[in-house]
């Protein structure tokens, strides 16, 4: 299952200033689209606003051609932070289980083989019983990626989910998510703020400008196959451009 | 650490240094003031073995338990209340913080008046004070449970109302803090009711303590601050062992 977002000149203030203005944008259904830029440009906000959980000052939202008011199960989310978004008292089958519960979903035999078909798609099939607290940093961003498959949301707000994790488990994390959209194909909003990443996960990587008004500049649509070898021509020229057009963004913000 | 030298260091030596520590007092001291060792157990034994201590001891306890019940619940009620609701936070938190100054026993002239100078005035001060002890820290771990955006936002994406997210996130976030009021409220409740029942008891380990002045029973004095303290201490066990027992998966140690 998977939607659209038509993005139509958002723009967002916090308490009096801008955080972004202008902001157009149109994710295909099925798509991985990254959002890059430098930290603090307000790519966040932007993932809060299509989630719902923040008001537009002006322009529009739309999944599916329905106007995006509020926080809808169409759209789950995965947090960076994965410690605070997962539940403590509930064990890794239980918070799996959350969202089904809470919505009714299927008997409570549908509801466990759903739950052991995602927890094997996410290497946690084994330790069903164990809490978030007994899990690494990698398994906690899995079950919070588990938590959602098993919901089958059209659309995944992706919000840095990699960024706390060691290098290796967040290359081997980049792979499984890769595997995992193949198969399922949700659309797929992820933002980060590593370029190598985004040449990595996206199919069309835009990048974001910092600045007290913040606007997305260029939008690369990346042609090749996954999973991406970052040594071949293409995906040379491709981050050598993005990390130029990033300096340039970060030297514009630090003279603001 | 092997358990035989855990519970020699934990029960035997602080026992030895109480009846060491005893006795040298018991030296140093009159008898009025301080008995001898052999006076303490004596007296300990015959007051024991008579059976009396034990129906103040019982009275005690039940006005004990059951203030601490009524005021832990009530309390952790309103604090739920007060941390969940902006505009019953507003209206109600000058009262708490206001209540928090002032001394729980001050009020035991006001309620002898309203209740009679009795058990009722008794359970009051039980009950009030352990209301405000466990408000607070039930409010802080509301307002707790609130600030993590993202625990409450993931449950708004998985098709949570406000409902859901008070019931099934907020409440098991804040039940560490809630529950550390509760067993707070236990401990305030046992200072409270000897002082209650000094000023207005006929039975009760406070009576038996004030009126044991009169006649310089100091050793009764002992047996009966001792027999709080044990009795306060065991209750503490066993509500720290229910907490881990049953709720531990919440965060309580």
């Amino acid at each position: 299952m998977s939607s659209e977002i038509i993005i139509e000149k958002l723009s967002i203030k916090y308490r009096s200033s801008i955080v972004f203005e202008n902001v157009s944008l149109d994710i295909k259904k099925s798509e991985f689209f990254v959002l890059l830029g430098p930290s603090g440009c307000g790519k966040t906000t932007l993932l809060n606003a299509i989630a719902g959980f923040l008001k537009p000052h002006s322009g529009k939202i739309y999944v599916d051609g329905k106007e995006v008011k509020q926080p809808g199960l169409d759209r789950c989310v995965i947090f960076q932070n994965a410690e605070s978004a997962l539940f403590p008292w509930m064990t890794v089958k239980e918070n799996s289980e959350f969202g089904l519960k809470l919505r009714n979903i299927g008997s409570k035999e549908e509801r466990n083989s759903l739950i052991k078909k995602f927890l094997k798609k996410t290497n946690l099939d084994g330790h069903e019983a164990k809490y978030p607290k007994e899990l690494s940093g990698g398994m906690k961003q899995r079950l919070q990626l588990a938590r959602t498959l098993v919901m089958n949301p059209p659309i995944i707000l992706m919000d840095e989910p990699f960024a706390n994790l060691d290098a290796q488990t967040r290359r081997l994390m980049q792979l499984e998510l890769i595997e995992i959209w193949r198969e399922t194909r949700n659309t797929i909003f992820y933002i980060t703020h590593d370029l190598r990443e985004a040449v990595i996960l996206g199919k069309r990587i835009a990048v974001m400008s910092r600045g007290p008004k913040a606007v997305i500049k260029n939008i690369y649509k990346l042609e090749n196959h996954y999973p991406r070898d970052l040594t071949t021509n293409e995906c040379n020229n491709l981050l050598r451009e993005i990390e130029e057009n990033l300096i340039e963004e970060v030297r514009i913000g630090e003279n603001n | 650490m092997n358990k035989a030298v855990i519970i020699i260091r934990r029960f035997f030596i602080p026992i030895i240094f109480f009846f060491i520590g005893w006795q040298i007092i018991g030296f140093l001291t009159p008898d009025i003031f301080w008995p001898s060792l052999g006076t303490f157990l004596t007296t300990t034994y015959k007051t024991l073995a008579s059976g009396e201590i034990y129906r103040h001891l019982g009275h005690t306890m039940a006005r004990v338990y059951g203030g601490w019940a009524i005021g832990g619940l009530a309390g952790a009620f309103f604090g739920v209340v007060i941390g969940e609701s902006v505009v019953a936070s507003d209206i109600l938190k000058p009262y708490l913080t206001l209540g928090r100054f002032i001394p729980a026993i001050a009020w035991i002239g006001v309620f002898i008046i309203w209740f009679g100078s009795g058990v009722p005035s008794i359970l009051a001060l039980v009950i009030y004070s352990s209301t405000f002890l466990s408000i607070l820290p039930t409010l802080n771990g509301m307002i707790y449970a609130g600030s993590l955006t993202e625990r409450i936002r993931s449950a708004q994406v998985m098709g949570a109302n406000r409902w859901d997210i008070f019931l099934k996130i907020k409440i098991p976030t804040a039940l560490p803090q809630i529950w550390t009021g509760i067993r707070t409220a236990l401990a305030v409740s046992f200072l409270q009711i000897v002082a209650a029942e000094m000023l207005v008891g006929s039975t009760g380990l406070g009576y038996v303590i004030w009126t044991s002045r009169i006649y310089f029973l100091i050793t009764k004095m002992f047996v009966a601050i001792f027999m709080l303290g044990f009795v306060g201490y065991l209750s503490d066990v066993v509500l720290q062992n229910i907490g881990i027992k049953f709720l531990k998966k919440y965060g309580i140690k």
